[in-house]
């Protein structure tokens, strides 16, 4: 989880700013949103916000694009996308949700900017060679097979691997039906594992020396 | 109850989507098949894997600090460096209305008309050439007698120039220097028949003129010369264009500061005036919140921030009559307008109320408050945004 000074500090429960006046983070995410509203609590209200959600996102954007820039500019977009959409009269029941969608639209628009651009079809390639690098090994095959995957399982999949959300929260984001979700996370899995079977075979061989 | 392969179970339960009902049946069958607990376990093994990495998938402290600071709340008054001072109001301002007082003291300089020269001694000479500064210094060093008293007040900018007073048998045209010394020399008509050097217009005494005087104009006719400005109350082609500036903005999304451009808050009108009325045409380009909704199939609809607003429109003004004060305030003129107009993304009315300076024949500078409201559809509804300015602009008379 992200502890910038910045977000922490409406959340804790030391002495510098709102925390004096106000635990925001006993605040549930519907009070949360009608705080931004407030010209004097949005900027405490959306910390506490960013604190709670700012990782699942990240990690949906990361996986979806595959590229550290695109990701922290799709995610960076996402943020100011809610601030600019916040609206006093609207009653907000699923802010994550509300969130992921935000951010599947800022992803989805930059994948479409990708295939308007087929140069830069190689930068991704570079990009997600760099990326492999840094992972162990489990991890960047992982990542391989993701992209391996119909788009719809692999949203599906990794906003339920790396967002940890529950199939219900994820079918509100996909807007699709729960029997949907479940069946394309089970194939996806599935078929995750399939791609990986020769790593897990050689795995097994290794594994009793 | 649903039916579901044990593949599909393992990954549910690992998901905690798995129904207790069907953990018996999972867990018996998973004791029991090799194939069945190798698939859990590489299902545990991707599950771990994901986990462990979606931990270290943090954004940068740099992102986070941008995006906290969009939240905040915008700082006023602050004003750091030249940049920065440009920025704020005062700034601005100041420089607006030093730039728009020089250009427009230079271009009334520059556009100042040429006076029409019309002679007023009968005669249909056109001429365009005065008399003589000389002429006109001796003109005004005349001991002159008491004019009669006259309740008329000289109606401004207007004055006639009499005849050049002539020594008798010598005939001066107009445009003819007189050197000094041959004026102290000459003999003057009498001042009982003279006129005098500047007098009201309604005043001109043509007939009093001594009969030699009437027989050397007659024979060398010197006009008397007028200088005409252009007739207040007459129809006039206005085109100004004026820089505005923000004081007020409200949108009920807006939470952080829209950016401005060089070409932003500039209006251009057209206006024909009848006396004290006129209409116009006007656009404009603004600094302007308008949030673009896109309708989306699979999630809220999307709002796009337009921070940049072109409209058009047209109107009417009314300006107050030019009073008959002391010059300064016969120049300036308060004037009261609305507006209609269209964008690309709704209609919008504005409001104005201000003054028009106008020092020059042709040249005048505005000073408006000015007031917007702009409404637009967003999906099923309408939002409105309003928006108070003052602006400052030049305005060019045809």
């Amino acid at each position: 989880m992200n502890h910038t000074p910045s977000a922490h500090r409406y959340c804790s429960g030391n002495s510098t700013g709102y925390s004096m006046a106000r635990d925001y983070t006993a605040l549930s995410d519907s009070e949360l949103y009608r705080l931004l509203s407030d010209f004097e609590q949005r900027e405490a209200a959306f910390a506490v916000i960013y604190r709670r959600y700012s990782q699942r996102l990240y990690a949906y954007c990361r996986k979806i694009l595959a590229n550290t820039q695109d990701a922290e500019d799709a995610f960076q977009e996402t943020f100011v996308k809610f601030l600019n959409s916040i609206d006093r009269e609207r009653t907000m029941t699923n802010l994550p949700a509300y969130l992921l969608r935000i951010a599947r639209n800022t992803c989805m628009d930059i994948i479409e900017q990708r295939r308007q651009h087929i140069e830069l079809v190689e930068d991704i390639h570079a990009s997600a060679i760099d990326h492999t690098v840094e992972q162990n090994e489990i991890n960047q095959l992982l990542t391989m097979a993701l992209d391996l995957l119909p788009h719809a399982w692999r949203e599906a999949v990794v906003l339920q691997l790396y967002a940890n959300m529950s199939y219900g929260e994820i079918a509100e984001a996909m807007n699709v039906p729960v029997t949907t979700v479940r069946n394309w996370i089970c194939r996806g899995k599935q078929r995750l594992r399939d791609i990986l079977q020769p790593y897990f075979n050689e795995r097994n061989v290794e594994s009793p020396q | 109850m649903e039916q579901w392969s044990y593949r599909d179970m393992i990954d549910l339960y690992l998901d905690g989507e798995l129904p207790a009902d069907h953990r018996a049946a999972l867990f018996s069958t998973l004791a029991s098949s090799d194939e069945l607990q190798a698939e859990f376990h590489q299902a545990l093994t991707l599950r771990i894997a994901a986990l462990q990495e979606a931990q270290q998938l943090v954004p940068s402290p740099a992102v986070t600090a941008n995006i906290l600071a969009a939240a905040a709340p915008p700082q006023r008054g602050v004003i750091r460096g030249g940049k920065q001072l440009w920025r704020s109001v005062v700034g601005r301002m100041t420089t607006i209305v030093t730039t728009a007082a020089a250009i427009s003291f230079v271009a009334g300089r520059l556009t100042a008309p040429t006076p029409t020269m019309i002679p007023t001694n009968g005669t249909t000479q056109q001429s365009s050439k005065l008399p003589g500064i000389q002429q006109l210094h001796q003109l005004t060093t005349i001991q002159q007698p008491p004019l009669p008293t006259s309740t008329a007040k000289p109606r401004p900018h207007t004055f006639a120039v009499a005849p050049v007073l002539e020594p008798r048998g010598v005939s001066i045209q107009s445009g003819d220097t007189v050197q000094k010394e041959e004026t102290v020399k000459i003999e003057h008509a009498p001042l009982a028949h003279s006129e005098p050097a500047l007098i009201p217009r309604q005043q001109l005494p043509i007939e009093p003129v001594a009969k030699q005087t009437a027989t050397a104009l007659a024979a060398s006719p010197s006009p008397r010369w007028e200088i005409v400005w252009p007739d207040a109350t007459a129809s006039e082609i206005i085109l100004s264009v004026r820089r505005t500036h923000t004081i007020l903005l409200q949108q009920q999304r807006l939470v952080q500061p829209i950016s401005s451009t060089l070409l932003a808050n500039t209006i251009a009108s057209l206006e024909y005036r009848q006396q004290n009325v006129g209409v116009f045409v006007q656009a404009g380009s603004e600094q302007f919140p308008i949030y673009d909704v896109t309708a989306m199939s699979d999630g809220p609809p999307r709002y796009t921030l337009r921070q940049q607003l072109w409209w058009i429109g047209g109107g009417m003004r009314a300006y107050l009559p030019l009073g008959d004060g002391n010059e300064l305030l016969r120049t300036l003129r308060p004037v009261a307008g609305i507006m209609l107009g269209t964008s690309a993304y709704g209609v919008l009315g504005r409001g104005e109320l201000g003054i028009v300076w106008e020092p020059f024949p042709s040249v005048g500078v505005q000073f408006l408050l000015e007031g917007m409201v702009h409404s637009h559809s967003a999906g099923t509804t309408w939002e409105h945004a309003e928006k108070l300015s003052g602006s400052i602009g030049l305005a060019f008379r045809f």
